[in-house]
């Protein structure tokens, strides 16, 4: 699908085939007539009387793209998926998804996915019939015997699965080991050293006005990154009210999209926070008076020995330590990939400590509230199978869902081992690179195709329902494995795992068939379960608190989180390679952020091609010059490079980190150690192959993200911005043409976007990608700038140095009131419509490309080329939207198909559209509630009170505003998005 | 027209009715499932007994007599819906409910055939697909290109001066029950200029009929407002059709 193809449209024969639905015209191409097409109805209509084709139906399930089991949406259209949307009946998520939970549409009709049972012949696989295959599997498993010598690889995820997995195992007599390159057992050892309790944390950021974030990538990957945004924009948007902003430090070696939102960077060294929390853990205990029980080992720890071993300078960390004393409810967070060191559990235990003496314990940091969102095991422990396994000592190797040899560093030596192993059954549902190593392959259904359940929280359970029929006819992996299980006369199961589940579940909802039907409805069981205190035990907090010893020489090594593609199994999905990272602009690679003044010192510049070698191997990537890293250190994102899994968005576009990594880890709690080594870095005689859509990272003046500081929005002082030329342009620049009579009357949409809420989690970009048909270019197509994408998140950097700042928000479509795209339009093709879009009618449109030339906001795409949707991707295609050809004009329309459809709903109803009725894609998702829609021209509509626009730009109403502000203003092309100004509390100097 | 000529011993009623269900969905609400599902069931005896009078007079020669077109099966729509007068929504469905009208499934048509002339060469094929559960293959005759937004049903049940009782499905789809080969009766179907032939000329096709008073604070003004209570529903606005 990355390359254009001259193939008129998609195989629409093909299409119509595998629906066979009654009858429904779908938007496939903008062909004209002149062609002969079948019309093939069903043979029986669905069983369902709702269903009515042309009429989307809704089924709540559950997302399995991560183990925070976000509440989900499913719509479907003529019997198959083509938007998730976010539960808002679901405690955890509430109506949103995150970039990945948009794109799990993706892992469902992914490329890769595997069609049918296989059988290895050679180095190839054979497909055969799922009777042959299941037969072969059950008779190598027969012959490997029970026993500890039969394993299963799982994954990560809570709730019923993993008890039959364990009964499964166990009625073979074998072990169950789940592998999860993301574990949190630094922090579960932690708490069981400081609190004496064995588990992780529920964190209230919402209820925190000071976060001290230890690295952690909280709004990436870390826990459950859609409540965790929600609660962060609860916590450190302004509150217009009250004029309150809780305040975000970063302490870390490392600036990601997490650290960006931050207030405040303390650039400390790799491996030192340890000794940073509890030297500000001293302070804040000497202030508070807290932590009495571990003064006397805190005394060890003052601020001028932390600003010795981290860099920082003590003015800075005695400003932070004081910001945690004064506040009302700090909170501390550590996690993720940065410290994720041998010395991971002591660094946990330090920002424990800090924890217990600010007060956050009980308050923020809350204990006993059942969070389940990590039940994997240890590094230590896959490396013990993977020990056993090249001792001979595992003789069958059920793969399920696991992709070990990718996961685990090239050190462990994963492939050696797995060639050890006589009989390798997977029954994963796409191709990676472990089930490649197979011997038999029983595919599994997606998590969109099949039961399941999840419980990521106490009393949180939430249910996974099929909610279309299978793409390929196979079986989900708890019915081969019982199938199995049969064959081999093991164990006691039920005909499937439906029956499985029914049966849990008559103990979480209820026996009644009325109580599953209602569980089904909603989406699950939900009940909220507070958290408690508790104390700290002065014994737990010893051992050393020294940074880690590192292996090699040169630059410490970070493995970055990657929000995109989390540990590396999402880099399957087109989506989320296409998308850039919000921070470095870069798409489909992996890059090496290097501070400016490393890199220098190295003598390498910007996109250049350089040679990583740690002690264990050596990767070849792109420098990305980064203000926000350590001098000391080099970051590069976890989950790309990716070699023989079979799938092509995910095959050798960039490196995996791994490769340079020793397979070491903390010794207390098992966990992996990423931070682990030191790398030498050589610069090659090249440029890097890699796209950084930012264009120019600078604002120059234009003042298209704007800020102020809690001061100025309290006085309301709106600050000056914008370029003096701009705007000493003459008003006529753009002559505002009248309007004909009965426009923007009884509707005139229009958005407001907080840049203060917006965090550039991205998740409204793929929801965009999903909701309206645009094509993945590839990376070759984004060198030479057509991305396709409709809403982008802009970045912005000011500033310099370690005091640099990053500015995110999101730009679409600007939906211009006298916009530059009309008037030059020489087909009418693009109008102005009654309602205030700006419309594009796509097989009018010739590709003159005149009105993306006269963009100001360049938020229009042009099909250089007939895009392809590579099987079976295409069944995603919302039929509500036009796929559009070769030479036209696309652009973002505020979902106008939603528009439509909630416009005949309330003709239907006898009345007009109503506030919230509408809401586009990226709205729906945004987990801040950054963006909001609405009817500009009703002004007791929630966007038309915080909007610029009105119908007479009333300037009484424009003075009385604070915050916002229209991007470009001065050009006066009247856009209907309004800006809310990002609020800091330190001036951000511009330049 | 050929296709009449060729009737041959099955003459058309002199008057053909319009073969609409008079719907009640046409003051507002859709009809429910339910309520199609028991209107269905209701109209299937109705048909069940009509039919079965027919059943004895057509035979398999009759049928070799009748043109069939490219279509799989040999399917008259003359025999079905002028003969037989079944309302054309007996068998499409969606079309009071839906963008689509929704070709029948081959349940319904198993529905009837079991007994109404379950010995016809052609109605065997019919069940034989049906005993397969294979579906058939029907050549699309009207088909509106995939970019356009057509809703079958704001004119199934359209209630204005000229269509008080929905636009009947004649008036764009032609004659039908005359027909048994289907094919385009209307010169340009599909095309903007012809939908626009009526949206631009008749009265109620242009603006449709205001039925809600304008609520107080509402930013509808007099301006929008019809001196007959009708509104413009943006009918010749590209995005309207167009998606």
């Amino acid at each position: 699908m990355n390359n254009g193809t001259e193939n008129n449209g998609i195989r629409r024969r093909d299409f119509f085939k595998a629906l066979a639905a009654g009858g429904a015209t779908a938007a496939v191409a903008a062909g004209c007539a002149d062609r002969t097409e079948n019309l093939i109805p069903y043979v029986m209509p669905p069983d369902n009387i709702e269903f009515v084709p042309g009429v989307p139906l809704e089924y709540a399930t559950t997302c399995a793209e991560c183990p925070a089991a976000c509440g989900m949406v499913v719509k479907t259209r003529e019997g198959r998926a083509i938007k998730a949307e976010g539960n808002p009946d679901h405690p955890l998520s509430q109506g949103a998804l995150c970039i990945r939970g948009q794109s799990s549409l993706q892992s469902l009709y992914n490329p890769a996915r595997i069609s049918a049972a296989m059988v290895r012949e050679g180095q190839d696989f054979k497909a055969v019939d799922w009777e042959t295959a299941e037969k072969t599997a059950a008779e190598r498993l027969r012959k490997a015997g029970k026993g500890r010598q039969v394993v299963l690889w799982t994954t990560n995820r809570s709730g019923t699965r993993n008890k039959f997995l364990d009964q499964w195992v166990g009625a073979l007599g074998g072990t169950k080991i789940t592998l999860e390159p993301l574990g949190q057992h630094n922090l579960r050892a932690a708490n069981q050293a400081v609190f004496g309790r064995n588990e992780l944390p529920l964190y209230r950021l919402d209820q925190s006005d000071l976060l001290v974030n230890f690295g952690a990538d909280l709004l990436e990957t870390f826990g459950n990154t859609v409540r965790n945004n929600r609660d962060f924009a609860a916590m450190h948007a302004i509150d217009e009210k009250r004029m309150t902003k809780g305040k975000m430090f970063h302490v870390a070696p490392h600036v990601s999209m997490t650290g960006a939102n931050a207030d405040e960077w303390v650039n400390i060294a790799p491996g030192s926070e340890a000794v940073v929390a509890l030297a500000l853990a001293a302070r804040v205990s000497a202030k508070t008076g807290r932590g009495g029980e571990v003064r006397g080992f805190l005394a060890g720890y003052t601020l001028e020995k932390a600003s010795q071993a981290s860099g920082a300078s003590v003015e800075a960390l005695t400003a932070l330590a004081d910001e945690i004393a004064r506040a009302k409810a700090p909170l501390a967070v550590a996690g993720g990939n940065l410290t994720a060191t041998a010395q991971g559990t002591q660094t946990h235990i330090a920002v424990n400590v800090l924890n217990a003496v600010s007060g956050a314990v009980g308050k923020t940091y809350l204990l006993g509230a059942g969070q389940e969102i990590d039940n994997s095991d240890s590094f230590k422990a896959q490396m013990d199978l993977v020990a056993r396994m090249k001792a001979g000592q595992v003789k069958a190797l059920i793969v399920d869902g696991a992709n070990p040899l990718y996961h685990l560093p090239k050190s462990a030596g994963v492939a050696e081992a797995l060639a050890k192993v006589e009989t390798i059954i997977s029954v994963s549902s796409s191709w990676d690179e472990t089930t490649r190593q197979a011997h038999v392959v029983l595919p599994s259904l997606s998590a969109y195709e099949s039961w399941g359940d999840a419980n990521p929280q106490k009393g949180v359970w939430s249910l996974m329902q099929p909610v279309m029929a299978p793409v390929y006819k196979v079986k989900a992996s708890e019915n081969t494995l019982i199938s199995l299980a049969k064959r081999l006369g093991a164990g006691a199961f039920p005909a499937d795992y439906k029956t499985y589940l029914q049966n849990a579940w008559k103990g979480i909802a209820g026996g009644s068939a009325e109580a599953w039907k209602n569980a089904l409805q909603k989406g699950g069981v939900f009940s909220q379960t507070g958290g408690s205190g508790a104390s700290l035990r002065a014994a737990g907090v010893r051992g050393n608190f020294a940074a880690p010893a590192l292996t090699g020489d040169g630059l410490v090594l970070l493995p970055a989180n990657n929000m995109r593609v989390r540990d590396g199994s999402k880099a399957q999905n087109p989506w989320l390679q296409e998308i850039p990272d919000p921070v470095s602009q870069v798409v489909w690679t992996a890059w090496a952020d290097i501070n400016p003044e490393t890199g220098k010192k190295l003598g390498l510049r910007h996109g250049q091609k350089i040679r990583i070698t740690s002690p264990h191997g050596m990767v070849v990537t792109a420098a990305f010059f980064h203000y926000g890293i350590h001098e000391d250190a080099i970051a590069i994102p976890m989950g790309y490079g990716h070699h023989g899994s079979g799938s092509k968005s995910a095959d050798d576009h960039g490196v995996n980190v791994l490769d340079l990594l020793p397979a070491s880890f903390d010794a207390s709690s098992g966990e992996f150690a990423y931070v682990a080594t030191r790398v030498k870095v050589e610069g090659m005689d090249e440029d890097a192959y890699f796209v950084q859509l930012d264009g120019n990272p600078r604002q120059e003046g234009r003042g298209l993200i704007q800020t102020m500081t809690l001061e100025q929005v309290k006085k309301k002082e709106p600050p000056h911005h914008g370029h003096h030329a701009m705007r000493e342009r003459p008003d006529d620049f753009y002559r505002y043409r009248p309007r004909p009579a009965g426009y923007y009357q009884p509707y005139r949409w229009g958005m407001v976007v907080d840049v203060d809420r917006c965090t550039g989690c991205s998740a409204c970009v793929a929801a965009c990608y999903a909701e309206n048909n645009i094509p993945v270019v590839g990376r070759e197509r984004m060198w030479l700038g057509r991305e396709m994408s409709w809403i982008r998140i802009e970045r912005f950097l000011e500033g310099r140095g370690d005091s640099y700042k990053t500015l995110m928000q999101p730009a679409m479509c600007q939906q211009c009131g006298n916009a530059g795209c009309e008037p030059v339009c020489p087909i009418y093709a693009t109008y102005h419509t009654p309602e205030g879009l700006n419309a594009q009618v796509y097989n009018r449109c010739v590709g003159t490309r005149y009105c993306s030339n006269n963009c100001v906001y360049k938020q229009r795409r042009y099909n250089w080329f007939q895009f392809e949707f590579e099987a079976p991707l295409h069944l995603q295609l919302n039929p509500d939207v036009s796929v559009r050809s070769r030479g036209v004009m696309e652009k973002c329309t505020f979902c106008s198909q939603r528009i439509m459809r909630a416009r005949h709903a309330a003709n239907e109803k006898g009345r007009d559209v109503m506030d919230g009725e509408i809401t586009p894609a990226c709205v729906q998702t945004c987990p801040t509630n950054a963006l909001v829609f609405g009817n500009l021209a009703d002004p007791t509509s929630r966007v038309a009170k915080i909007s610029l626009w009105s119908d007479k730009e009333d300037e009484e109403k424009q003075k009385k505003m604070v915050r916002q502000y229209r991007m470009l203003e001065e050009l006066k092309v009247l856009p209907a998005v309004t800006y809310l100004r990002k609020v800091t509390h330190k001036e951000i100097e511009e330049g | 027209m050929m296709n009449l000529k060729k009737a041959g011993a099955y003459s058309l009623p002199a008057k053909m009715k319009h073969t609409t269900i008079s719907n009640p969905a046409s003051k507002g609400a859709l009809i429910s499932g339910k309520w199609a599902a028991l209107m269905g069931l209701a109209l299937f005896l109705m048909f069940a007994a009509c039919a079965a009078q027919a059943q004895n007079a057509l035979k398999d020669e009759d049928v070799a007599k009748i043109e069939g077109g490219d279509q799989p099966i040999k399917f008259s729509h003359r025999i079905h819906a002028g003969v037989n007068q079944i309302p054309c929504q007996y068998c499409h469905i969606y079309a009071r409910r839906s963008w689509v009208a929704g070709a029948p499934p081959v349940s319904v048509c198993a529905g009837c055939h079991q007994t109404v002339n379950p010995d016809l060469a052609e109605v065997k094929k019919v069940m034989k697909h049906w005993e397969e559960k294979k579906p058939i293959e029907w050549v699309r005759i009207h088909d509106t290109p995939d970019f356009v937004r057509f809703p079958h049903w704001k004119h199934v049940t359209a209630s204005n001066e000229v269509f008080p009782n929905g636009v009947p499905c004649q008036k764009c789809h032609g004659p039908i029950e005359t027909l048994d080969v289907v094919t385009v009766q209307e010169k340009d179907f599909g095309r903007m200029g012809w939908c626009m032939k009526c949206h631009l000329t008749l009265p109620g096709t242009m603006e449709r009929k205001r039925a809600f008073p304008v609520a107080e604070g509402s930013p509808r003004t007099a301006n929008d407002m019809h001196p007959k209570g009708y509104h413009r529903p943006l009918m010749t606005d590209c995005l309207t059709c167009h998606k």
